[in-house]
C-alpha cells in the first residue's frame, strides 16, 4: 500500500485518510479554533499569545493550539539571508509560532550563536513598527544574567525583526507540557531567577506586560531561567489590551487585574501578578483562571478568587504559598512592592527542608578540604609548620568554627551542622561522597564511561591541589623543599590527566553513538552537575541513565513498568544454571505488563461509555414512564441492561487487572531474592526457583487464557450474544 | 476574544438538538433533519454491520433496514439524551437493531416501500476492505470511519464551494496546505505552481483554514447535543484515529 507521510506531524497517511491529507492534522485544525483568527496572525488562535518555538499546543489555554500559517519559512530567511547576511549566517530555523519566526544565525563578526526573530505584523505596520523600535530600544538597555539581550533590531521586508541572545534549552512552557508541573525547589529557583530579572527591567523602568512560560527561557549550560521578549507586548498591544472589538493582544490566562481591566497606568506590580499565575501554573500544573474565552478568563482574572494553591498542591511549604499568595492579589497596593522582596523570599533554595542560612554554606565543605589538603600538601613537601598557607588555613579554619557555631545557634547539631556544610553543592559535577549527595543526584545512575571521566576528576583535583599549593608558594621556601617532590606530582598529574582526556574523548563518542548530539554529549560527560535534576530528567537525556537505583526500586516505584524493570535487571544478572529461568521470568514478566496495559485501555474505554449516574437515570425514567408507551420501555430496558453489564465488566477488568498487578509484584520480590540469594544464600535457591518458575507458568497459563478471551470479547464490545465473528490476530 | 461567533451562539440549533427536541414523534423538520444526518453518516454504520461478520448483501440490507426503521418508524425519539451524542446513538441504536434481527431472525422484507437512501454497495465494499487492513473491534471501526467520513464531508462542502466560485483547481492544491505545518517550503512551490504570489498564497489558505474550521465545527455540532461538546467530541474523534493493531 503507499503511504504519504503527513508533512505537518510525520504520521504515516492511511490510504483511506480523505484527499490524501492527514486526518489527524485534520481533525487537529478543527481544535484550533475556539477562538477566530483576528488580531495580528501567527498567534495563537485560542488566547492570542506568542507561542514560541515549537509550539503545537498553546500551553495557555490548555487546549491544543495552532501553528498558524505557516506562511513565512524560507521567504522570510531567504529575505533576511540577503538583508543580514554581512554580518550573520542564518543557520537554521528554530521554529514558528504566535508572533512569527525565529531562526538560529550565527554572528560571523563576534563569532557567537544568536537568535533572530522576525515578527510578523498585518495591520498598521507603520505605528507598530515605531512602537517596536521604541521598545527595543528601552529592551536594549537591560543587562542582566537572567534577561536574554537584545543585540540589534531592524526590518526586513516590512517585517521587523529582532537579534537577540541565543538561549540553548527550552522554554518553560515546553517544559510544564512535558512535565505537567514541576517540583517546588526548583520552581522556587526558577521564580527566583525571574523575580531578579523583573527587578532590573522595573528598576530601569521597562514593565515587561507578557510574563509567561512561553517567555521564560531554562538555559540547558547553566540552569538559569531568561526572560525574553521585554516590551513586544506592549509595542503589539499599545495601551488597550481589550479594544472595542472585544479582541485581546496579550495572554489572557497570564494578565493582571488591571491589565484585564485595560487600564493605561500599568506598573511593575502587573508583572508580579504574571509571575504568580506563572507559579501557580508552575506548582499546580493548570492556571488559576480559565474560561471558554479570552473575556472569560479575563472577566475572572476581575473578579475571582483563585482555587486556593494548597487545596491543589498540598505539600507546598508555607513560605511559598504565602509569596504566591500575595502577588495573586487583585489589588496591586497589596501585591509585593517590588520584585526584589519577592526574590529575597523565594531565595534559591534547592533543598526545601533547609531554611536560607543553610544554603549559604553551600560549598563551604569543599573550601575546607581545599585547605585541608593545601595545608598538607604543603607540611609534607616542606616538612614546615608555618607558611602563608597555612596561616590561611588558620584563618579559614575560625571561619568553619564561627559558621558551625552560627548552625548551632540555629538550632542543629553539631553532627547536622556539618552535613550541611559538606552537602555535596549544587554546582558540583564529579563524584561526590554518597551520604552527602544532594536529592536527585544521578550518580549512580549514569554510564559507567561517564562515572569514570567524572570520578578520576575528583583525584587529579586533590592532586593538583596539593601540588598547586607547591607551585603557588614554593618561592617562598624554596630550600626547605626536596626537588622529587613538584617533579613528582607534576609527572603524576600530567599522566592522569592525560589519561582523563583520552576517557572524556571515549565517554563522548560513545554518548554521540547513543544519539546525543556533541553539545549534549559534553554536557553528560563532563559539564553538567549530577544533581541538576532538570537536565538529567529531559527525556533524551533521562534515556542515557540506567533505571532508577534498586534500593530506590524496592522503596517506592511500584508502577507496573518498574517492576518489570526490576525483574529484567534481576534476571539479567542470574547466571549459570540460573539463566534460563531468568529469560523465563522476564517473558512473564513483559506478558504480564501487556495484560496490564490491555487491562488499562479495556477499563478506559469501558469508563469511557458509562456516564456516571446513568443507571439510575435510566431506573428512574423507566418508573416515571409507568405502563404507558411500551416500545420505549422496552428500548430503555434493553440500556439499562446495556449499562449493568458494562459496570459489571468494568468491574471485572478492575478486578482482573489489580490481580495482574499482584502477580506481578510478586513476582518481581521472587526474583529479586533469588538474584540476592544466589550470592548469598545458595542453599535456599532451588526452593525459590521453584516458586519462580510456578509462578512464571501460571503467568504464561494466564496470558493464554487472556489472549482467548480478548479474541472472543473483541467480537462482541456491546452485543449481548456474540455471532460467529471471526476472532482477531 | 475579537468577535463571538464561530464556535459560539451561531448554530442556535444544531441538526441533532433539533431531532432530540423534536422527541418521540418529531415534526416534519425533526425528520427532515434526521433524514439528513443519516444519508451523511450510513457508511459507518454499514462498516459497524459489515465487520460484525455479516456478509456484504446482507450488511446492505440491514444498514437499509435500520436507516429505514430509524427514520421512519421514529424510534430514535427513544434515545436517551445523556448520551447526547448522534455518534453514539447511531452506533446504540444499530446495535440494538442488530441484536433484534437476530432475535427475529425472519427474512422479512426490510426498509418498508421506500428506500431513503441510496447506498453504493461496490464503493462501500471496496472502502471497506481497505478499512479493514485496521483490525479493530467493530465498534472502533465504526467511530474511525464515522471520523473519517466526516472530514470527507468537510472537504467535498469545501470543494463543492470553491468549485461554484471556480476555483476548483485553486482548492485542490491549496488543501495540500490545510495540514502543512512547519514545512513553509511548500508555500512557495504552491504560488509557483499555481501563478500567484507567496503572500497571496498565505491569505488564501488562511481563508481556507479558517472556512475549513468552520465547517468542521459546524458538522461536529450538528452531531453533538450542545455547542458546548463540539471540542471534546472533535477530542474523541482524534483517538479514533490512533494506531488500533493490538497484540500480546
Amino acid at each position: 500500500m503507499e503511504r504519504k507521510t503527513c508533512p505537518s506531524c510525520g504520521a504515516g497517511i492511511e490510504a483511506d485518510h480523505p484527499g490524501a491529507l492527514c486526518a489527524t492534522c485534520l481533525l487537529n485544525e478543527g481544535l484550533r479554533t475556539e477562538a477566530t483568527m483576528d488580531g495580528p496572525r501567527l498567534r495563537c488562535a485560542a488566547c492570542q499569545s506568542a507561542l514560541v518555538e515549537d509550539a503545537r499546543f498553546c500551553a495557555r489555554c490548555g487546549a491544543p493550539a495552532p501553528v498558524e500559517p505557516a506562511a513565512t519559512g524560507d521567504v522570510v530567511r531567504t529575505a533576511l539571508e540577503a538583508k543580514l547576511q554581512a554580518q550573520y549566517r542564518v543557520v537554521r530555523l528554530l521554529g514558528r509560532g504566535g508572533m512569527g519566526s525565529v531562526y538560529l544565525a550565527r554572528d560571523l563578526t563576534l563569532d557567537r550563536e544568536v537568535a533572530i526573530k522576525v515578527v510578523r505584523t498585518d495591520e498598521g505596520v507603520g505605528e507598530i513598527h515605531d512602537r517596536l523600535r521604541r521598545e527595543a530600544r528601552t529592551a536594549a538597555r537591560l543587562s542582566h544574567p537572567n534577561i536574554v539581550p537584545l543585540h540589534a533590531f531592524g526590518e526586513v521586508e516590512g517585517m521587523p525583526y529582532f537579534v537577540m541572545g541565543y538561549v540553548r534549552g527550552e522554554s518553560l512552557a515546553t517544559r510544564l507540557r512535558r512535565d505537567g508541573k514541576l517540583p517546588e525547589d526548583e520552581a522556587r529557583r526558577i521564580l527566583a531567577d525571574v523575580a531578579e530579572a523583573l527587578d532590573h527591567a522595573h528598576r530601569q523602568g521597562v514593565v515587561h506586560r507578557d510574563v509567561k512560560p512561553d517567555n521564560v527561557l531554562l538555559d540547558d549550560e547553566s540552569g538559569r531561567a531568561l526572560l525574553t521578549d521585554f516590551g513586544v507586548a506592549k509595542a503589539l498591544g499599545g495601551r488597550e489590551t481589550l479594544t472595542a472589538a472585544g479582541s485581546v493582544v496579550g495572554t489572557p490566562h497570564y494578565m493582571s487585574p488591571e491589565q484585564a481591566a485595560g487600564r493605561g497606568d500599568i506598573d511593575g506590580r502587573s508583572d508580579i501578578y504574571s509571575l504568580g499565575v506563572m507559579a501557580y501554573a508552575m506548582l499546580t500544573g493548570r492556571v488559576p483562571f480559565d474560561g471558554k474565552t479570552p473575556a472569560d478568563v479575563l472577566a475572572k482574572h476581575l473578579t475571582q478568587e483563585p482555587a486556593p494553591l494548597r487545596s491543589l498542591a498540598p505539600s507546598l511549604s508555607d513560605s511559598t504559598v504565602q509569596a504566591l499568595e500575595r502577588c495573586l492579589a487583585k489589588d496591586p497596593a497589596r501585591r509585593w512592592p517590588d520584585a526584589r522582596s519577592l526574590k529575597l523570599t523565594l531565595g534559591v533554595v534547592e533543598e526545601p527542608q533547609l531554611p536560607d542560612t543553610h544554603r549559604a554554606v553551600e560549598g563551604q565543605g569543599l573550601l575546607a578540604g581545599y585547605f585541608l589538603l593545601s595545608t598538607l600538601g604543603m607540611v609534607v613537601a616542606t616538612r614546615a609548620p608555618m607558611g602563608v598557607v597555612q596561616v590561611l588555613a588558620g584563618t579559614y579554619a575560625l571561619l568553619y568554627g564561627i559558621m558551625t557555631a552560627l548552625l548551632w545557634r540555629e538550632g542543629l547539631s553539631i553532627g547536622q551542622s556539618q552535613r550541611v556544610i559538606w552537602m555535596e553543592p549544587s554546582w558540583w559535577p564529579f563524584w561526590y561522597p554518597r551520604g552527602l549527595r544532594r536529592r536527585g543526584n544521578v550518580w549512580d545512575r549514569l554510564p559507567a564511561a561517564v562515572r569514570r571521566v567524572r570520578a578520576l576528576l575528583v583525584p587529579i583535583l586533590v592532586l593538583g591541589v596539593a601540588g598547586q599549593s607547591d607551585g603557588l608558594f614554593h618561592f617562598l621556601d624554596w630550600g626547605g623543599m626536596p626537588l622529587w617532590i613538584p617533579l613528582g606530582l607534576t609527572a603524576a598529574l600530567t599522566a592522569v590527566f592525560v589519561l582523563w582526556s583520552v576517557l572524556v574523548l571515549l565517554a563522548r563518542r560513545a554518548m554521540e553513538r547513543q544519539g546525543l548530539d556533541p553539545i549534549d554529549a559534553r554536557r553528560v560527560v563532563v559539564s553538567v552537575p549530577v544533581s541538576r535534576a532538570s537536565f538529567w530528567a529531559r527525556p533524551h537525556i533521562a534515556a542515557i541513565l540506567s533505571p532508577a537505583a534498586r534500593t530506590e526500586t524496592a522503596r517506592r516505584s511500584d508502577s507496573p513498568h518498574d517492576q518489570l524493570q526490576s525483574i529484567l535487571r534481576n534476571a539479567d544478572e542470574l547466571s549459570g544454571a540460573l539463566r534460563p529461568l531468568g529469560s523465563q521470568a522476564a517473558v512473564a514478566g513483559r506478558q504480564l505488563l501487556v495484560a496490564i496495559e490491555h487491562a488499562d485501555r479495556a477499563i478506559a474505554g469501558l469508563a469511557r461509555s458509562l456516564d456516571a449516574g446513568e443507571e439510575e437515570r435510566l431506573v428512574q425514567k423507566i418508573a416515571a414512564l409507568g405502563d404507558a408507551s411500551a416500545p420505549m420501555r422496552q428500548l430503555l430496558s434493553k440500556q439499562l441492561d446495556l449499562v449493568r453489564e458494562l459496570s459489571a465488566r468494568l468491574h471485572e477488568a478492575r478486578e482482573e487487572r489489580s490481580r495482574e498487578v499482584e502477580l506481578l509484584k510478586t513476582l518481581a520480590l521472587h526474583v529479586t531474592s533469588l538474584r540476592a540469594r544466589s550470592a548469598e544464600a545458595p542453599g535456599e535457591v532451588p526452593s525459590l526457583s521453584e516458586r519462580v518458575r510456578a509462578l512464571c507458568d501460571e503467568i504464561s497459563g494466564h496470558a493464554l487464557a487472556l489472549g482467548e478471551a480478548r479474541a472472543t470479547e473483541r467480537t462482541s464490545t456491546f452485543a449481548p450474544a456474540p455471532r460467529g465473528e471471526r476472532a482477531d490476530s | 476574544m475579537p468577535s463571538s461567533d464561530g464556535a459560539g451562539g451561531r448554530f442556535a440549533t444544531t441538526q441533532w438538538s433539533l431531532v432530540l427536541a423534536a422527541g418521540q414523534r418529531g415534526g416534519a423538520a425533526a425528520e427532515e433533519a434526521l433524514a439528513r444526518l443519516c444519508a451523511l453518516y450510513w457508511y459507518p454504520v454499514f462498516a459497524f454491520v459489515r465487520r460484525r461478520g455479516h456478509s456484504t448483501d446482507d450488511a446492505q440490507d440491514l444498514t437499509q433496514g435500520f436507516f429505514a426503521r430509524l427514520i421512519e418508524k421514529g424510534d430514535i425519539g427513544d434515545a436517551d439524551r445523556s448520551r447526547g451524542r448522534f455518534r453514539s446513538f447511531l452506533l446504540t441504536a444499530c446495535q440494538h437493531f442488530l441484536a433484534n434481527e437476530h432475535d427475529h431472525r425472519v427474512a422479512q422484507k426490510r426498509g418498508g416501500g421506500q428506500v431513503p437512501l441510496s447506498i453504493e454497495v461496490a464503493a462501500a465494499e471496496g472502502r471497506y476492505e481497505r478499512a479493514l487492513a485496521h483490525a479493530e473491534t467493530p465498534e472502533r471501526l465504526y467511530d474511525r470511519q464515522w471520523s473519517l467520513t466526516l472530514l470527507e464531508g468537510v472537504l467535498d462542502a469545501l470543494r463543492v464551494e470553491q468549485a461554484a466560485a471556480g476555483k476548483a483547481d485553486v482548492f485542490d492544491r491549496l488543501k495540500e496546505l490545510l495540514t502543512a505545518g512547519a514545512d513553509a517550503g511548500s508555500h512557495a512551490e504552491v504560488a509557483r505552481d499555481l501563478g500567484m504570489t507567496a503572500g497571496a498564497v498565505k491569505v488564501a489558505v488562511h481563508r481556507l483554514r479558517r472556512r475549513y474550521r468552520e465547517e468542521l465545527r459546524r458538522r461536529v455540532a450538528d452531531t453533538v447535543g450542545s455547542d458546548e461538546e463540539v471540542e471534546d467530541e472533535i477530542r474523541y474523534l482524534l483517538t479514533t484515529l490512533g494506531p488500533s493493531r493490538e497484540g500480546l
